[in-house]
């Protein structure tokens, strides 16, 4: 077994139950990204760790919802910070998909009942595409047991880690539907990676809102 | 198919190039006539006056622009051997529009896969394990992408990376600006004359096994001045980050007019591009055929000794004309085993001997510092130099930090490692004299020099010593002219067989420089 990271290899113990399982990858204990879940008392729309578990500050000023409620599993602080970069930025594919079955238990405990809920990953412009050769959401939807389906495209923007919040609130919305796609039936649960001012979220959920789907909700790796 | 259109697109560049050529041929001639006209001019046309000032501007015009000319074609010349991605490529081309038609780019597959067997264009990587595939959106197939340079920015098997060359370019002499006015002892001079030699006619390999404090450095200025003069390009590398922070210094003061430049993991100038470079070994990954001469100093130390992926690297940045200098006071037997040309020094510049190690048993079992230990301080603070407490571990160092402390209010001490912050400033502040006592891990075992420093090596059996590391930490010891004594200690709980034969081998190397 190998560190993703810093690519030591790693011993692995021999048991009977290791014999089936051929993990070759995951992260060595120097290396482990120190996530922390969210737990307690959650915001009932966005998701946010808030202690009294009332509706927070962002999501009481937000008009116009189509979205149900979001969650989020890991708190979006500097070890989740630094994973994500190291995926988004740095291009490594393989950087989150150790944490599979966490990913699948996270959605399983939000969203278990579910059952005919079909993924929909956020989509990445075709220009981030040229340069990234993957989209980040599309991979977290890929570690979840549950169909995902591309069903949205976006228009060019910037990166949204480069603006201010207050830009971020007035960007017009930049996704539009798939042509000569069918819509699913059931629930759809939007998959990013985060959550942080929930722009993006909301307008990918307004596009499927008008297309008209009743049941959108969103999962999300941090918050 | 493929080969015809890379041949089309060669063709193409090199009819480029030509054209080029003659548009500067044709201004070098039409500036030769204008300044021959000038000269006639008194005789032809004296009573125009204005004629001749017109002459006169247009002359200072052709000149300026072929200075400009001539700058750009070494920032032209300083692009050759590189290898960058797209992206790379399209920033050069942003800062130079008419980068294709002096630069023969070509293109190489990121990822070769040849029976199964893949290997990364860039830092040639050949281990399965390494690869790892993934979806790619762009060409919907499965690729695959390289971790063992990721760091670099990453490769996948659907991009190419660009070599860039300029195939038939005059070497042109450098002015190197070179003052350089210590004197050599013989043996120095010897190992000089040799490398200048080797340089000058263009052979392959040298080795230069010198030992710790003989002087190494001093050595090499003069073959480099002689590279340089010739017009050849010349690159110093070594493994550690410190010996190059520390190398750098030195050089500017030698070569004075030669604009260095020193790449480092993290450091400014990895963009640039110089006729001398400073690098430590990973950032040769950038370069293939780039170099004429190509210097690895310590080319025993951790990591370039066992990687053969950086081997490989090196030896592809060198041209096939260039000549290879490996330096080193502890060669592994790999190298030694093959037998290159060598030059041997056995004594140091000072001519004083070697200090040699004492060992002694210790237990560590109760307590990172131990009564022994702890006494010997005492007794070495007496003759007032400072103190190198080596240690296995960066665990270790931060364990023992507080019962240094503890035990010697009176006196600062810090440690250092690889993950500290302060890295650089620590050691610096060492070097000043400001800190007494530095705990330090493996970093600062070679490369570095201190005036005048006691060495104790605390856990001498863990792996991380081995004979080499051992040797190149007694070398510490002793470096300066004014005291080149200075006492070594070793301690440990089993006599390993690197300790001995560290000992050893110092014994031989006196021996050796006695007989001399």
């Amino acid at each position: 077994m190998k560190c993703l990271i810093c690519l030591t290899d790693m011993n692995q113990a021999i048991s009977w139950q290791s014999l089936g399982k051929r993990q070759r990858y995951g992260y060595c204990a120097d290396c482990e990204p120190k996530l922390k879940l969210i737990t307690g008392p959650v915001c009932p729309d966005c998701g946010r760790h808030v202690s009294t578990g009332a509706m927070c500050h962002d999501c009481k000023e937000r008009r116009g919802k189509s979205l149900s409620y979001n969650r989020s599993l890991y708190h979006y602080d500097g070890a989740s910070k630094a994973l994500l970069t190291l995926c988004k930025y740095r291009y490594h594919y393989h950087a989150l998909t150790p944490l599979k079955r966490e990913i699948n238990q996270g959605f399983l405990q939000h969203y278990g009942k579910l059952k005919q809920a079909t993924l929909v990953p956020v989509p990445v412009s075709t220009k981030r595409m040229e340069e990234r050769l993957f989209n980040q959401a599309a991979l977290i939807a890929s570690l979840i047991n549950r169909p995902a389906l591309s069903l949205l495209d976006k228009h060019h923007t910037g990166k949204q880690a480069l603006k201010t919040r207050q830009e971020r609130l007035d960007l017009a919305n930049p996704f539009y539907l798939t042509e000569g796609k069918s819509l699913p039936k059931g629930p759809i649960v939007l998959i990013d990676d985060v959550y942080t001012t929930g722009t993006t979220i909301h307008h990918a959920a307004n596009v499927l809102k008008t297309a008209g789907i009743s049941e959108i909700y969103s999962f999300t790796l941090a918050r | 198919m493929l080969k015809q259109l890379d041949q089309s697109i060669r063709m193409v560049n090199h009819y480029i190039n030509q054209q080029w050529l003659t548009v500067k041929k044709s201004v070098i001639t039409s500036s030769k006539r204008i300044q021959s006209l000038t000269k006639q001019g008194p005789t032809l046309v004296k009573e125009s006056n204005a004629k001749k000032s017109l002459i006169a501007k247009q002359t200072d015009k052709v000149k300026t622009t072929l200075k400009q000319l001539e700058a750009i074609e070494d920032t032209y010349l300083l692009l050759d051997g590189l290898l960058v991605t797209h992206e790379q490529l399209g920033i050069l081309k942003k800062q130079r529009p008419d980068l294709n038609q002096v630069i023969d780019i070509r293109a190489l597959p990121a990822i070769t896969k040849t029976r199964g067997f893949m290997q990364c264009a860039r830092c040639l990587n050949t281990d399965r394990a390494l690869f790892l595939p993934f979806p790619c959106g762009k060409c919907h197939k499965t690729d695959w992408y390289c971790l063992n340079c990721l760091k670099y920015g990453r490769l996948a098997s659907c991009q190419t990376l660009f070599h860039l060359t300029i195939q038939h370019h005059q070497t042109k002499p450098l002015q190197t600006g070179f003052q350089f006015t210590s004197t050599l002892t013989p043996h120095q001079e010897r190992a000089s004359d040799q490398l200048v030699n080797a340089i000058q006619t263009n052979e392959r390999h040298l080795l230069i096994h010198a030992v710790c404090g003989a002087g190494k450095t001093e050595m090499l200025f003069r073959g480099i001045n002689q590279a340089l003069l010739t017009g050849k390009r010349v690159c110093v590398a070594t493994p550690r980050q410190d010996v190059i922070k520390e190398l750098l210094p030195r050089f500017q003061a030698v070569f004075t007019d030669v604009p260095i430049i020193c790449q480092y993991g993290g450091s400014d100038d990895n963009h640039k591009r110089a006729w001398l470079t400073l690098c430590t070994t990973h950032q040769l990954i950038r370069y293939k055929l780039a170099f004429d001469v190509l210097i690895i100093d310590e080319v025993d130390a951790f990591p370039y000794h066992n990687d053969q992926h950086l081997i490989k690297q090196a030896a592809r940045a060198l041209k096939d004309t260039g000549t290879f200098i490996y330096l080193s006071a502890t060669p592994r037997p790999a190298l030694v085993k093959k037998r290159y040309p060598t030059c041997f020094v056995p004594v140091r510049y000072h001519g004083h001997p070697l200090p040699v190690p004492r060992p002694y048993f210790t237990s560590f079992k109760h307590t990172p510092l131990p009564k022994n230990v702890r006494e010997a301080i005492t007794n070495e603070r007496e003759n007032n130099r400072q103190l190198l407490i080596f240690v296995a571990t960066i665990k270790q160092a931060e364990a023992l930090l507080p019962h240094v402390q503890a035990a010697y209010p009176t006196l600062t001490i810090e440690a250092v490692h690889a993950r500290s912050e302060k890295r650089k400033a620590l050691i610096d502040e060492f070097r000043l004299r400001t800190i007494d006592i530095l705990i330090t891990t493996t970093i600062l075992e070679r490369g570095v020099t201190f005036p005048s420093v006691d060495v104790f090596v605390l856990q001498a059996d863990h792996d991380v010593f081995d004979e080499a590391a051992l040797v190149q930490i007694a070398g510490r010891a002793g470096r300066s002219k004014d005291d080149p004594t200075g006492s070594v200690q070793f301690y440990f709980e089993t006599y390993t067989k690197a300790i001995r034969k560290s000992i050893k081998s110092i014994n031989k190397m006196n021996v050796l420089g006695e007989r001399l």
